[in-house]
């Protein structure tokens, strides 16, 4: 930022540059939030292009531009594109010779999560579920998300809990992180309350498919998984992902009613879980937390007063 | 419209409705005095959408006893979702427990999202039996595991029927407190009735059967030539019964003879447990009969009739003992705290029902008449600390929010009497299973024990 804030004093100041406009700005992977080098920044006005800059090896941009000597403000496009990303087009507005921000930050979107739009509170997203080498038509994501959206609802809905309040699974087939630890930055990167991800593993002439969870509130604790039972998947529609793989999802969602204060909702989601589930040692800590932060405890001991 | 049940009343507002309807309905059957019948065939997704846009009718509007039955969700496309759905409707038609019956078929997808509000599943159902005064629906998935069928059936009760047939309010001695108001309301509303295992061949065959539940026979026989198909959208009448079939009639004049018993056997036959379930439910807010126990049940449908026979012993059985027998029907479901199991016990299916209703038969047994022991300040106290900690595990059961104000100031804790009633209103619907199941009016010390369900017409 200090770079950015003295390049910009710079730019302003230098009288090569007294008719130029300084645009700088900060290119970062949507997932990870870290740099994206090389990515491609071009300023636009209308079909005039002003100025084209790669970001540096830190994804810093910085570029001048020419947009005459009238103080009236113009619109004009950034637009910031690199192989594996979406493009990201937005407006800079320049008055006076000056942009209305001294720093852009731009984040890219990964194109495997393009097709892939939260739009609901709490959401669980299915990601890319790795079908075994011979079934490559597979669309095990969508099969997941399927099986997970039924028998969370139907037990959760049990409980009356508000339908803006009860999650939501999505199928992102496209969805694939690129390395074990950056599983745990998805969730929170998609801004959902799970992000689920797997493979089918061979077991005597079935699949099992591992599932690896990481939650939106999960800190830096890597993602947790699950192993469905040995499933027959020539034929996916009869696939039994058994309610092992449910635990991991159920304790991410608790863990965001938890966070974000719905007490009430956490308590009520955790017995419906554990009805789905039995009794779990994870779940039962995650229902104390939440029933320790309940109004219903001021009538507590009340009784024996 | 009250029924009083003991110191229970049940509250049925829309009774006086339904009778209009019953009545319109025997008109149209030429006033015989037969079960009239009906059925109609509908689209989910159209009716939601007339209801959004305000225009919703009431179907057959000519039934007393209203059910729904969605086609069941196939997302594995076994082929079998209306024909589990038609053998459903054809029992609760041939075989209901109650006169003047009528069943809407919904056809559609419960688990896809509708609308912006993204219902599915029970709250897709809600707004649509809600609208049509439809006390019970029946709906269900049907899923391939390996290489079996499982067939998942759901029960859900209306609001207005649980707040008018399963709804209990008792009014404690004046020398309590001024005499509070104790409530309960049975759970749960949502049930998984029945998870039922096939093999695919099995599975299969209901398909066959289906197909063949509405042909009318000449005569009593399967092998008699058919005399056309039972109609959807329109009312029609048993006229006669002659071992498992059933002359039903027309209103176009025409009749014929169906199948109403021996349709579902072996491996079809646990199915009916779900239809008999539903049917039963109704019955007892017709005549008080209760719904039979059965194995073939899931516990959410157990759990409803452990408490409904709660109540029942709680009214027929002599004071003395009406108390430890209500008691046991509920134990197995809410041990209570001799059980250990602190402020985070997992609750029983329907949350707080159970122990809510543990807590008033504890509280309403020593007040019934002729009984040999007291409601003592220690008993109050015991049973509001039981009540409380069944909150912290269900934070918004309004009848227990609303039964912990009443004792809190029984007990003269008027701190804790207000945070209950507060938190009763924030739960959403403060009042609501009071304002259905007014209290008695007359003094309850005095009241005779009456059958649930006996009708104060």
């Amino acid at each position: 930022m200090t770079v950015l804030l003295a390049g910009w004093l710079l730019g302003a100041a230098r009288p090569a540059h007294a008719a130029a406009t300084n645009i700088s700005g900060l290119v970062t992977d949507s997932i990870t939030g870290r740099p994206v080098a090389g990515a491609q920044v071009t300023v636009s006005n209308g079909q005039t292009t002003l100025g084209v800059v790669s970001a540096e090896a830190d994804g810093v941009f910085q570029l001048f531009v020419n947009v005459g000597a009238g103080t009236a403000p113009q619109a004009l496009n950034l637009a910031v594109s690199q192989p594996g990303y979406g493009t990201v087009v937005r407006s800079v507005v320049v008055t006076a010779g000056r942009a209305d921000q001294m720093s852009y930050r731009i984040s890219l979107p990964r194109n495997e999560v393009r097709n892939c739009n939260p739009y609901w509170a709490r959401t669980v997203v299915v990601g890319y579920v790795r079908p075994p080498a011979a079934g490559g038509g597979l669309d095990l994501s969508q099969r997941v998300s399927e099986v997970l959206q039924y028998d969370l609802l139907t037990e959760v809905q049990k409980t009356h809990l508000a339908t803006a309040q009860q999650p939501i699974v999505m199928a992102c087939p496209e969805a694939q992180p690129r390395t074990l630890i950056e599983q745990a930055d998805w969730a929170r990167a998609l801004n959902v309350d799970a992000f689920v991800v797997g493979m089918a593993e061979p077991v005597s002439q079935r699949y099992r498919v591992d599932l690896q969870v990481s939650g939106r509130y999960a800190g830096a604790v890597l993602p947790t998984q699950a192993s469905t039972p040995p499933m027959n998947l020539d034929r996916p529609a009869s696939a039994d992902l058994g309610r092992a793989a449910l635990e991991p999802i159920m304790i991410a969602l608790l863990n965001a009613y938890l966070k974000e204060g719905r007490y009430a909702e956490c308590v009520e989601f955790s017995m419906a879980a554990e009805h789905a589930l039995g009794k779990l040692a994870a779940l039962t800590e995650l229902r104390k937390a939440c029933q320790a932060k309940l109004p219903n405890k001021g009538l507590l001991g009340g009784g024996g007063q | 419209m009250m029924t009083t049940i003991g110191r229970y009343r049940m509250a049925r507002p829309w009774l006086r409705s339904m009778l209009a309807m019953l009545v319109t309905g025997w008109l149209l059957t030429g006033l015989l005095p037969h079960p009239a019948m009906a059925a109609m065939k509908l689209d989910i997704d159209e009716e939601l959408r007339v209801l959004r846009d305000g225009h919703a009718k009431v179907h057959i509007g000519e039934a007393q006893y209203r059910f729904a039955v969605f086609s069941f969700d196939d997302p594995d496309g076994t082929g079998l979702g209306n024909a589990v759905a038609s053998i459903l409707s054809h029992d609760l038609l041939m075989n209901s427990k109650v006169s003047s019956v009528g069943v809407l078929r919904y056809v559609g997808e419960l688990g896809r999202a509708s609308g912006d509000a993204q219902l599915r599943y029970f709250d897709k159902v809600e707004p649509l039996i809600e609208s049509q005064g439809v006390q019970v629906a029946l709906w269900g998935t049907i899923r391939r595991t390996g290489d079996q069928v499982r067939i998942d059936s759901f029960t859900q009760l209306s609001p207005s029927v649980m707040r008018d047939a399963f709804s209990y309010s008792f009014r404690l001695p004046a020398e309590y407190g001024g005499g509070g108001r104790l409530v309960h309301r049975i759970g749960p509303d949502r049930m998984l009735t029945q998870r039922l295992t096939l093999s695919a061949d099995s599975a299969a065959s209901l398909g066959l059967l289906a197909a063949s539940l509405d042909r009318l026979h000449a005569t009593a026989n399967d092998s008699a030539r058919s005399v056309g198909q039972l109609p959807m959208d329109s009312v029609y009448y048993v006229q006669k019964r002659k071992g498992d079939w059933a002359q039903v009639g027309m209103q176009s004049g025409q009749s014929g003879w169906l199948r109403a018993g021996g349709f579902c056997t072996g491996d079809c036959a646990p199915l009916l447990a779900v239809s008999r379930f539903a049917s039963s439910l109704m019955a007892y807010d017709q005549s008080g009969s209760l719904p039979d126990k059965s194995e073939l049940l899931a516990p959410d449908a157990a759990v409803f009739i452990d408490q409904l026979w709660a109540v029942e012993v709680l009214n027929r059985t002599p004071p003395q003992s009406a108390e430890q027998a209500a008691l046991a029907q509920l134990k197995r479901w809410c041990p209570g705290p001799d059980a250990g199991a602190g402020n985070t016990q997992a609750l029983p299916p329907g949350g707080a029902a159970t122990c809510n209703l543990r807590a008033l038969v504890q509280l309403v047994g020593p007040t019934r008449k002729g009984a040999n022991q007291a409601l003592t300040p220690k008993l109050v106290r015991s049973v509001t600390d039981e009540l409380a900690v069944v909150s912290m595990s269900d934070p918004r059961h309004v009848p227990t929010l609303e039964n912990l104000a009443t004792l809190f100031g029984i007990l003269g804790d008027g701190e804790r009497a207000r945070l209950a009633r507060q938190l009763a209103v924030e739960a959403g619907s403060a009042g609501e299973a009071g304002q259905a199941a007014k209290p008695v009016s007359s003094d309850p010390t005095t009241s005779h024990e009456a059958r649930p369900g006996a009708r104060a017409q």
